[in-house]
């Protein structure tokens, strides 16, 4: 009885002040606001994260060497395609210090990429968002906070759906 | 934080290798007892292997059924190798159906069963908080404790350590306890949940919380009491039922 007793006043004692669970931190970790990057493309457009605010995200982090983010690169492009009405945006970012901007090219061509690829060229944009392994997917709701981390793939288009579409609910 | 052990051309999931490890360590040391707990290991190994894989397959099974239309015109996806295509408490459930099944066919004494699968519950459990220090998530609120580790932008508790520490304790008492003195079938089982959830309790007030709070109350928290009742209840029952044993009720 006094454990059971003891175990209320301690859930008593350790409840969450409002506001605790939010984080104003830049983190690549669920919970956290996603870290910001500005990053050019092939064509030396400039893209950031700032660009999509508001909007869902889904980031990716790719190489065209690694052959799970071959395999999985399709079902991206058909993802982009079904929920870009929606406000959905998908975003693959190319490990460039690790890959080249011809090879890059010669992927996106192949794959048919309409969406942005912007071209991490320093690495200093795979570190802040923690890669370690190729390809690891971010899912960024509209207020910019992580909310899903997929390390590995490839990721299925059944996946991508069912992320997109919490994504657009929350 | 180290989420994958990078072996040359391999990358390796650390939390899900982790995790294997726990399985492996778990199932030699539940047969290594299971003698102990006068039970037949070869009836015990089935049922955890028919659990594993029931649990796998319903996991699959219950993710899918969430959001059949999402594997619309792309029914390949079903047979993925992606782990995130798991739904985990769909899965326990059906492993858990599945063992109960097996046990039940087997004529098994359930609270024996339960007793023998005590050490593989003990060695699971503090790998998984491993895997959760490996993978970052669980992390602790900020601290100035001189013991905190930097994550995610702070000095933080580490929580996931407390935990598997406390686990692993658990752990080294049932390998040199269990099974205990004047046993009654069930009381190894009872107590180590009893334990498990106490320190759960415990230790989970200094975890940032996800979005399970009502009114700021932990609902994690709730469950781990709920759970500490319902073993207390059980086992004191269990010892003023069964005669000729040696009582000591917990108050």
């Amino acid at each position: 009885m006094a454990i059971l007793l003891a175990g209320l006043v301690w859930i008593w004692l350790s409840m969450v002040p409002e506001g605790s669970r939010i984080n104003s931190l830049e983190a690549a970790q669920v919970g956290f606001f996603a870290p910001s990057f500005s990053l050019t493309n092939l064509d030396d457009q400039t893209i950031g994260l700032v660009d999509f605010k508001d909007k869902p995200v889904i980031l990716n982090f790719w190489a065209s060497w690694c052959p799970p983010c071959k395999a999985e690169m399709p079902a991206f492009q058909q993802a982009s395609l079904e929920f870009i009405d929606s406000g959905l945006q998908i975003i693959a970012i190319n490990a460039t210090s690790q890959d080249s901007t011809t090879q890059v090219r010669q992927f996106v061509d192949q794959y048919g990429l309409t969406f942005p690829v912007p071209l991490d060229l320093t690495g200093s944009i795979a570190k802040d968002y923690l890669v370690h392994s190729l390809p690891t997917t971010y899912f960024i709701d509209k207020n910019g906070i992580i909310v899903d981390v997929i390390i590995g793939g490839p990721i299925p288009l059944a996946l991508l759906r069912i992320q997109a579409n919490q994504l657009l609910t929350d | 934080m180290f989420p994958v052990i990078n072996l040359g051309l391999f990358s390796i999931p650390a939390p899900a290798f982790i995790l294997i490890i726990g399985y492996m360590v778990g199932s030699f040391l539940l047969d290594k007892k299971a003698a102990s707990f006068s039970m037949d290991s070869e009836i015990i190994d089935r049922a955890l292997w028919i659990g594993t894989i029931s649990a796998l397959i319903g996991a699959r099974l219950s993710f899918i059924a969430g959001s059949p239309s999402a594997f619309k015109g792309n029914f390949l996806s079903v047979l993925s190798l992606n782990p995130a295509l798991l739904d985990p408490s769909g899965g326990l459930v059906i492993g858990i159906t599945a063992v109960i099944l097996v046990v039940t066919r087997k004529k098994t004494d359930y609270w024996l069963f339960l007793d023998s699968l005590t050490p593989f519950l003990g060695a699971l459990i503090p790998a998984y908080f491993l895997s959760r220090f490996a993978s970052g998530n669980g992390y602790g609120f900020a601290t100035t404790q001189p013991w905190g580790i930097y994550l995610w932008g702070a000095i933080r508790h580490p929580v996931q350590l407390y935990l598997a520490f406390t686990a692993l304790l658990l752990l080294a008492l049932i390998l040199v306890y269990a099974p205990i003195k004047n046993p009654l079938p069930g009381s190894t089982f009872l107590l180590f949940s009893a334990a498990t959830s106490s320190y759960l309790l415990f230790f989970s007030a200094f975890q940032v919380p996800g979005t399970n709070t009502l009114n700021g109350i932990r609902i994690d928290q709730i469950l781990y009491w709920v759970i500490l009742f319902v073993t207390l209840f059980l086992y004191n029952t269990l010892i003023k039922t069964t005669p000729d044993m040696v009582h000591h009720e917990i108050n």
